[in-house]
């Protein structure tokens, strides 16, 4: 056969593209569950008109305080809103006994990095959706995914195995801090994030 | 279709190649490194809300304002308060590291004692039960035997309330004795003290109202006294108008700094002295009313006349011209000349110490605004202090037990000179340090202190201020379970010998109460470190006011001593006239013989407590010199037939020490400067807590000074 020898070297690449960009991401995220739903649409929407900084919210003395406590949660939540098996939940098993929720942070960062959200927010006038996308009007949270190597989420790479984002706000690697900051002309040294 | 091996090789090859078109290796090295990052060895940050407090630095007597940035309550970083009306808030790199040395690698986790005396003996952990047990009895024979020697307590920050409680601990003990450091950067105001005809009460240096400064010595500009006090007056006189004159073998930090470097031969600084004088007598610039004050005038003029500027110059190596104009310039203005201890190289010769000081006599410094002022006593709360014997001044062989404070003051001293003081068979040693240093190995029993920023500290007047001070820093971190405080070791001593004077107390009480002795006294100010007004000691209602002050980092000044007349001096002292001729005779080397003297910047040395971050940078930086390195002249090493950066052995009497010897044209040939520390800390395996390097081979004086050693030098 004439191209016998062709063939079967294009064979193994196929077998290689087909593992590397299909098999490869499944095997490398490990999908894990939330806590408890949350549908941020239904406190950021018409109904109720929050805004993101009403629960992670900025200190007085500018500090970000992040995922918002569960004592926040009580300050409406403290008797069920509602008949859903997931405000049941969050109820009995968080609010009533004043238990944290272990969330799953999607853009949870090494420890090497150092970020300031009132720096980024409060001074560079970011908007959230630049960072995190439509997050804010997500009526459940999307998959948790972490990467069985480095233990980081998936959303930190990309859902983008290629890691090229298929979204402006997709990927929070280093590069994508870098670009940000070359576009708005704000070139800093390293110890500016790794301190 | 039969699969050939061949076929199995290109469907291989291809996948290679098609998975270097995949994520697969790219994603895996991306992943991989940042695991690295993650591995269970490094220690996590600690997380939590980021607050901000103001302390003051632990770990040297100068006490200097820090503001601690902490994540969750645990201080991650130090950072000074510069231009504080009380002029102590610029931290050294040392104490930007301060908050490091709680997790020091040689950090003592429990009481520790030798098996026994000889070279074989190990270091062996014991509960502090056991260890009382043992020690109990022999405190109780060296108080019952004349013979057994004294009980002494080595003070190496005095000053401090916990001072007054070792005072206090041994006013109990007939014949005990408290000892200070050899190396106090004031002691220079002990020996005019020691010189006054009737008791003084301390003294300080005004620098801010002096014209000129003349420093035999002394590191002025090399973290001396309190560090932002001496570079916003002296780093550039030109815009303070002051003049700082140096007279050093060596081109020190300092001498590059003053406004004028006296080179001057080893050993001559007392002749150099003498000879300003001379030139002083000669033309009469000296106060007149110093005739009466100064009890041996005839004597010191006699003495001095004899000293004329040219033949002290051959001696010296300072010129005629001047040594006189020198003279004129001390004489001429509001001056003072100080006397230094040096960190590493302890304190001068006491004869030179005694002329030195004498010039201020002669210039009649004492009590006159840019001179030396009397300062007003600590408001405390026990009276009845004990003398203070410098530990080179201590009888040789008569300390039967003693216990050494582990309030590091960031100098050094040789073992061979502690050893010296103890009694034949090397008496018993108790040593209270959060960590192994290099004076563990002199030490029979190891009592684990808190680390700095674990305890109450406390920052009493610095040395040489003009006006008396006090601050605290309250712990910012946990103490370990295993550590024991200085205060309740002297109290379970005290139970164990039966004596139980000290009573329960905490070091907190302690330090409170000399807060409310403070505000009793209701004179002087408290500075907050956030650069406010201060706020007077009679505006606070209560002690609680007060000692929240303290805790918020506020610093207390006193008020300046009411103007009081010079008394009346022996200028001379105790000196007889073979001391004398000697003091002014330069030291001989035997033949070709180098002069070895240490060198060390305060609180970086074998026994201060660095954080090992520092201790390798100056490792592998060469900015300063570490231990194992040493600096020669490079005529001196042509001579010797070295080249820069190569091992050498240094021989003395002592014995040997191998170096890396680095080519400096700022030392002086003959000279040989080899540095006492910083030690890598546990950073190395080479390490070991015997180790104190060049002091290990310096020869001690019969004054129990080590300045100065005679060695040889061979290619390693």
């Amino acid at each position: 056969m004439k191209y016998r020898g062709v063939a079967f070297l294009l064979a193994g690449v196929l077998a290689s593209l087909a593992l590397g960009w299909f098999v490869f991401p499944m095997v490398l995220y490990r999908t894990e569950s939330q806590p408890i739903g949350f549908n941020h649409a239904i406190h950021t929407g018409e109904a109720n008109g929050m805004t993101c900084d009403m629960c992670h919210e900025f200190a007085e003395d500018g500090r970000f305080n992040g995922i918002p406590v569960t004592a926040k949660c009580a300050d409406c939540h403290s008797t069920a809103l509602g008949s859903t098996e997931t405000e049941k939940r969050l109820i009995e098993e968080f609010i009533t006994p004043g238990k944290e929720i272990p969330w799953k942070v999607y853009s949870r960062q090494p420890d090497n990095a150092y970020f300031s959200h009132a720096t980024h927010v409060m001074k560079g006038k970011l908007t959230c959706e630049e960072c995190h996308g439509p997050h804010g009007s997500s009526s459940e949270l999307p998959t948790y995914q972490v990467n069985r190597i480095s233990g980081y989420s998936r959303d930190i790479w990309g859902r983008n195995i290629s890691g090229v984002p298929s979204e402006p706000w997709e990927g929070m690697k280093m590069d994508r801090c870098v670009q940000c900051h070359a576009d708005r002309n704000k070139v800093d040294g390293c110890v500016a994030c790794h301190k | 279709m039969k699969l050939t091996r061949r076929d199995v090789l290109r469907f291989a090859g291809g996948s290679v190649l098609g998975a270097l078109f995949t994520p697969i290796p790219w994603k895996l090295l991306d992943d991989s490194s940042i695991w690295t990052q993650n591995w269970s060895l490094i220690p996590p940050l600690p997380r939590g809300p980021i607050t901000t407090k103001f302390t003051h630095c632990p770990l040297c007597s100068a006490g200097c304002t820090a503001k601690a940035r902490c994540v969750n309550g645990v201080p991650v970083g130090l950072s000074g308060v510069p231009n504080l009306a009380t002029r102590n808030g610029m931290l050294c790199a040392v104490g930007l590291a301060a908050h490091h040395v709680a997790y020091h690698p040689l950090r003592l986790s429990g009481p520790q004692a030798f098996t026994g005396k000889d070279d074989g003996s190990v270091l062996m952990p014991v509960t502090l039960d056991a260890l009382l047990a043992s020690l109990g009895p022999k405190l109780r024979a060296v108080m019952s035997s004349a013979s057994a020697g004294a009980v002494a307590v080595l003070d190496q920050r005095p000053g401090r309330a916990m001072s007054r409680r070792y005072q206090k601990f041994l006013s109990g003990i007939p014949g005990s004795m408290y000892v200070v450091s050899p190396s106090r950067e004031d002691g220079m105001l002990g020996t005019l003290r020691a010189l006054s005809g009737s008791p003084c009460g301390p003294m300080g240096f005004d620098f801010e109202n002096t014209k000129t400064v003349l420093s035999v010595g002394a590191p002025l500009l090399d973290g001396w006294g309190v560090p932002e006090r001496m570079q916003v007056l002296f780093a550039d006189t030109s815009a303070s108008g002051k003049t700082l004159m140096q007279i050093e073998s060596s081109q020190s930090r300092t001498a590059r700094g003053a406004t004028t470097w006296l080179p001057v031969v080893p050993g001559t600084e007392a002749a150099l002295a003498l000879s300003f004088a001379n030139v002083i007598f000669r033309e009469g610039l000296y106060p007149k009313e110093i005739e009466r004050t100064i009890t041996d005038f005839p004597r010191y003029r006699e003495l001095v006349l004899r000293y004329h500027p040219h033949p002290i110059s051959a001696l010296t190596g300072v010129s005629p011209d001047t040594i006189v104009d020198t003279a004129r310039k001390i004489a001429g203005s509001p001056s003072i000349v100080i006397a230094g201890a040096d960190p590493a190289r302890g304190p001068l010769e006491k004869s030179t110490e005694i002329l030195v000081a004498g010039l201020n006599l002669l210039l009649g410094a004492p009590a006159r605004s840019g001179g030396i002022t009397l300062r007003r006593e600590m408001p405390d709360v026990d009276a009845g202090a004990m003398p203070e014997t410098p530990l080179h001044r201590v009888p040789d062989h008569s300390i039967g037990l003693l216990i050494m404070d582990g309030a590091e003051y960031g100098e050094s001293f040789p073992t061979s000179l502690l050893k010296r003081k103890m009694v034949a068979d090397g008496g018993t040693v108790v040593l209270l340090s959060p960590h192994l240093s290099a004076r563990s190995a002199s030490a029979d029993y190891l009592i684990p202190t808190p680390s700095p920023f674990e305890s109450w500290e406390e920052h009493p007047t610095p040395p040489g201020a003009a006006a008396a001070s006090f601050s605290v820093s309250a712990p910012l971190l946990a103490p370990r379970e295993t550590s024991v405080d200085a205060v309740r070791f002297l109290g379970l001593l005290s139970e164990a010998i039966g004596t139980g004077t000290e009573g329960s107390t905490s070091p907190e009480a302690v330090l409170r109460q000399r807060s409310d002795a403070i505000q009793s006294a209701g004179r002087g100010t408290v500075y907050a470190p956030d650069g406010a007004e201060g706020k007077p000691v009679s505006a606070f209602s209560n002690g609680d006011e007060a000692w929240q002050a303290f805790l918020d980092g506020g610093c207390w000044v006193d008020e300046p001593a009411a103007p009081a007349r010079s008394g009346r001096f022996s200028i001379l002292g105790t000196l007889t006239d073979d001391e004398l001729a000697t003091a002014a005779r330069p030291r001989q080397r035997e033949g070709a013989a180098i002069t070895l003297t240490p060198t060390g910047v305060r609180a970086a040395m074998s026994s201060g407590s660095i954080s090992p971050i520092l201790s390798k940078i100056f490792q592998e930086s060469d900015l300063r010199g570490n231990s194992g390195t040493a600096l020669i002249n490079p005529t001196t090493a042509s001579q010797l037939g070295i080249q820069d950066g190569s091992a050498a052995v240094v021989r003395s009497r002592k014995g040997t020490l191998q170096v890396r010897l680095m080519l400096d044209p700022a030392v002086r040939p003959g000279l040989l400067q080899a540095a006492v520390g910083p030690w890598p800390n546990g950073t190395s395996g080479t390490e070991t807590m015997d180790n104190e390097g060049v002091l290990a081979i310096c020869e001690v004086q019969e004054d129990g000074t080590w300045r100065f050693t005679d060695v040889t030098i061979e290619k390693a």
